[in-house]
C-alpha cells in the first residue's frame, strides 16, 4: 500500500512503505526516548559534561541512516547522539559511556562527544566544530583507494559552513572524486549566534556548487524528505560521482546544550519549532494512513522505555574503568621494534 | 659501507615501505612530480602513481585531517607538512584528533600514520620558515616524536614510525638533507624510543637531537683534544624519550649540557633538565646548563642568524663553564 502525495505534510515522497514509516517513526521515538532519558540522568549528576541533543532534528540522523547501506560509514559531530543510534548503536553500550563506565563504547575515555561504535560503522564524533569533515573525507578518500564500495556520511552543522574545515575538505572531496556525502544540519544557530549573522553570501548549497558540489536543500524536519534525498544522493555516490551535499533545514528546540536558558531568542521561535516537531509530524502521518493505532503507539513506547530502562541499568550496575588504567590506550601496546643489521 | 645522504635515505625508506605495504601512501604540497622541496619523494611519482603519491592544495589542516581519515579506514599515510611552521595551521588534526582517536575510543581506533615535516634554522629564511616547534608535540600525549640526526637514523626511524600503529610526528631538519653517512643496504629500522650514545665520556654528558647532536660531536672532538672528555647523547626521539640512557649518563658524570635549537623558553631543554633532575639529582656536581637557541623570532641577516641559534663553540664554551662550577 502507498501513501498519495497529497497525505503527507510537506512531502514528495508519495510511495512510502507502511513498514519503512514505521521504522522511520521508531527510529526517531528511540532518539527522543533516550535523550530525554538522559537529561534526567544529567540532573541526577550520573552523565557529566554538556549534553548537546538532537530534540527536534531527530528526522535528519533517522532520514539519513535509514537511505544508508549497513556498510556505509558516519562520522559525527558534537551533537550526535541520533547518529549513533540511527546507525544502530547498541543502546547498553552507548548508556553506558554516556555514565562514563568501563562498558562503554569507549570504556569510559570518550564520552559523548568522541563515541565511536565501530560494529556499526560509527566512526567518530567530535568536540571540535568542523573537525569531522576532515576526518571523512580521509575515510572516504581510502574507500576510493580502496575501491571498497561504502560511502562515508559527515554530518555538520550550520556553524561549521564557516569553518576552514569545510572549505578545504569541499574542495579536496570535489577534487579527488570522494564517496563523500555531506550533511549539513541547519537549525539556524551556533551556540546564540543565528545564522544569518554569521554566514555570508547565498547559502549553504551555493557554498557547495561554488565546489563544484552537487547539493539540495530540504525541509530537515520530513524525515520521509530527508530519506528521499538522502537515497538519491547516496545513488550519485556510490555511483562514483563524487560528492553531494544535503543542507537539512530544521530549527533547535532546546538551548546550545541542557541548561541554556536561550535568553537570545525569542520565544515564538521556540514555539514554532515545537510546532513542527518532526515525530508528531510524522506520527499525524501515520494516524492518518490508519497505520497506527492508540494501542500500537502505546506499546511501541513501552517497548522502547523498556529498552532503554534495560540499558540504563545495565549502564548503572557498570564498573567505572580502573584508575590504575588511566594511562592504557594512550599508545599501542606494541611499540615498534626495531632491528639492526 | 656505501655512503647516500639525509635526503636520499628518507627516501629509500619511503620507497621500501611503499614497496613492502601497498597500504602506505604519500600526502602534501609538491610531493608529486616535484618531489618534495628537499627532493625527499624524487621519484616516487613515477614509480607509484598519483593515487598513492598524491599532490595537495595547500590546506594544512585538510592534509592531516584527510591523511587521519585514511589511517582510521585502514591506510597508512605519510602525510607532509612542508615546513613546521606550517604545521600551526595543522595543529586541530594533530593535536586533538590524531593523538586523541586511540585513547577516547577507548583503544578500539588507531592512528597509524606519519606527519613528516622539517624544521630548524636554515640559509637566511627569517622567522617563519626556521622554527623549531618540537617541544608543542612533545607536551602531548598520544603523540610520538622523532627528531633524526644522521641518514642511517633517518631512514631506519622513518621505517620504524611508518609501520608504527600510533601518529608520529616525524621533523627532519633543513641543513642536513645534503649531509652524508653510511647506510648499509640491507634491510633494518631503527626502534623509535632509544637514544644513541654517539661518545663515550666520563666528564660531562651533552644531550641534544637533529642537527644540534651533530654539533655537540663536534664540540666533544674539540673537547677531547684539551683533555676533557665529554659524553654524547642523540636522543632521536623526543616522545618516547630515553630516560634511562640519559639517566645513567648524568649518574656517571655528575654534569649536564643539554643544546637545543629552538628557543630556551618552554624548549625540550627545560623538560629535559626536570628528566635529569629526576633521573640523577643526587648525583650531580653542578648546575645544568641549555645552551639553546635565543627567545627572538629567527632573523633574516645571516650574522644575527647565527647569533640566535646555539654552535659548536657555545657548546663548548657551555662544557667549560660547568667543568668550572
Ligand atoms: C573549533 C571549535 N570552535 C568552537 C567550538 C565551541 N562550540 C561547540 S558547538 C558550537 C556551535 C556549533 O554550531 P553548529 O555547527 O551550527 O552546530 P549545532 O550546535 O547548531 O548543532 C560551538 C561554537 C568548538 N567545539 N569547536
Amino acid at each position: 500500500m502507498t501513501a498519495s502525495a497529497t497525505n503527507v505534510p510537506g512531502n514528495v515522497l508519495g510511495d512510502v512503505s507502511k513498514e519503512t514509516a514505521l521504522q522511520l517513526y521508531r527510529g526517531m521515538l528511540a532518539v527522543r526516548m533516550f535523550e530525554e532519558r538522559m537529561i534526567e540522568l544529567s540532573t541526577q549528576g550520573k552523565v557529566g559534561g554538556n549534553l548537546h541533543l538532537d530534540t527536534g532534528q531527530e528526522a535528519i540522523a533517522v532520514g539519513v541512516c535509514h537511505a544508508l547501506a549497513p556498510s556505509d560509514l558516519v562520522v559525527g559531530t558534537h551533537r550526535s547522539l541520533a547518529h549513533a543510534i540511527a546507525k544502530g548503536a547498541d543502546l547498553r553500550k552507548l548508556a553506558a559511556e554516556m555514565l562514563g563506565k568501563a562498558t562503554g563504547y569507549c570504556k569510559g575515555r570518550g564520552g559523548k562527544m568522541h563515541l565511536t561504535c565501530p560494529e556499526v560503522g560509527f566512526v567518530t564524533a567530535n568536540g571540535i566544530v568542523g573537525a569531522g569533515l576532515g576526518i571523512a573525507a580521509g575515510v572516504a578518500l581510502r574507500q576510493k583507494m580502496t575501491g571498497s564500495g561504502p560511502a562515508v556520511v559527515s554530518f555538520f552543522g550550520d556553524g561549521a559552513v564557516n569553518h576552514a574545515y569545510f572549505h578545504e575538505t569541499a574542495n579536496l572531496a570535489s577534487l579527488w572524486n570522494l564517496p563523500l556525502l555531506m550533511i549539513c544540519e541547519n537549525n539556524g544557530y551556533a551556540v546564540s549566534v543565528r545564522a544569518d549573522r554569521a554566514m555570508a553570501g547565498p547559502g549553504v548549497v551555493a557554498r557547495a556548487a561554488a565546489y563544484g558540489i552537487e547539493g539540495e536543500s530540504v525541509d530537515g524536519n520530513d524525515v520521509m524528505q530527508v530519506s528521499a534525498a538522502a537515497k538519491r544522493a547516496l545513488g550519485a555516490v556510490h555511483a562514483g560521482n563524487g560528492p553531494r551535499l544535503i543542507e537539512c533545514r530544521t530549527i533547535r528546540v532546546h538551548g546550545h546544550h541542557e541548561g541554556d536558558q536561550q535568553h537570545y531568542r525569542p520565544r515564538e521561535e521556540i514555539e514554532e519549532a515545537v510546532k513542527r516537531d518532526p515525530i508528531d509530524r510524522m506520527r499525524g502521518f501515520l494516524v492518518g494512513q490508519g497505520w497506527l493505532t492508540v494501542q500500537e503507539e502505546t506499546a511501541l513506547q513501552r517497548e522502547l522505555a523498556s529498552e532503554i530502562d534495560d540499558a540504563v541499568a545495565f549502564a548503572e550496575q557498570s564498573p567505572s574503568p580502573a584508575v590504575s588504567e588511566l594511562h592504557q590506550h594512550v599508545y599501542g601496546e606494541e611499540r615498534a621494534g626495531g632491528s639492526r643489521p | 659501507m656505501r655512503k647516500i645522504s639525509y635526503a636520499q635515505a628518507l627516501n629509500e625508506a619511503l620507497r621500501e615501505e611503499m614497496d613492502r605495504d601497498p597500504a602506505v601512501f604519500l600526502m602534501g604540497e609538491d610531493v608529486g612530480a616535484f618531489g618534495n622541496v628537499f627532493f625527499v619523494a624524487k621519484g616516487l611519482l613515477d614509480k607509484y602513481g598519483p593515487d598513492r603519491v598524491r599532490d595537495t592544495p595547500i590546506s594544512e589542516q585538510a592534509i592531516v585531517a584527510t591523511g587521519l581519515g585514511a589511517a582510521l579506514a585502514g591506510a597508512r599515510p605519510v602525510v607532509e607538512i612542508m615546513f613546521i611552521d606550517f604545521a600551526t595551521m595543522a595543529m586541530d588534526p594533530i593535536v586533538n584528533q590524531a593523538a586523541k582517536m586511540r585513547y577516547h575510543s577507548g583503544g578500539t581506533l588507531k592512528a597509524p600514520m606519519v606527519i613528516r615535516t622539517q624544521g630548524g634554522v636554515g640559509r637566511g629564511n627569517g622567522s617563519q620558515h626556521s622554527q623549531s616547534l618540537e617541544a608543542w608535540f612533545m607536551h602531548i600525549p598520544g603523540l610520538k616524536v622523532v627528531m633524526p640526526s644522521t641518514p642511517y637514523d633517518a631512514k631506519g626511524l622513518l621505517k620504524s614510525a611508518i609501520r608504527d600503529d600510533d601518529p608520529v610526528v616525524f621533523i627532519e631538519h633543513k641543513r642536513l638533507y645534503g649531509t652524508w653517512g653510511e647506510v648499509p643496504e640491507e634491510e633494518y629500522t631503527v626502534p623509535i624510543g632509544e637514544a644513541a650514545v654517539r661518545r663515550q665520556g666520563g666528564d660531562v654528558t651533552i644531550i641534544a637531537a637533529s642537527r644540534q647532536a651533530l654539533l655537540a660531536e663536534d664540540a666533544a672532538r674539540i673537547l677531547e683534544s684539551e683533555g676533557i672528555h665529554a659524553e654524547v647523547i642523540d636522543l632521536r626521539s623526543i616522545s618516547p624519550l630515553d630516560r634511562e640512557t640519559i639517566g645513567r649518563s648524568v649518574r656517571k658524570t655528575g654534569r649536564t649540557v643539554i643544546v637545543h635549537e629552538a628557543c630556551k623558553t618552554g624548549g625540550i631543554g627545560a623538560e629535559l633538565t626536570a628528566v635529569v633532575l629526576e633521573e640523577a639529582f643526587y648525583y650531580l656536581d653542578a648546575p645544568v646548563i641549555r645552551v639553546t637557541g635565543e627567545d627572538v623570532p629567527i632573523p633574516f641577516n645571516a650574522d644575527l642568524e647565527a647569533a640566535a641559534i646555539p654552535s659548536v663553540d657555545k657548546i663548548v664554551s657551555g662544557v667549560k663553564s660547568i667543568l668550572q662550577s
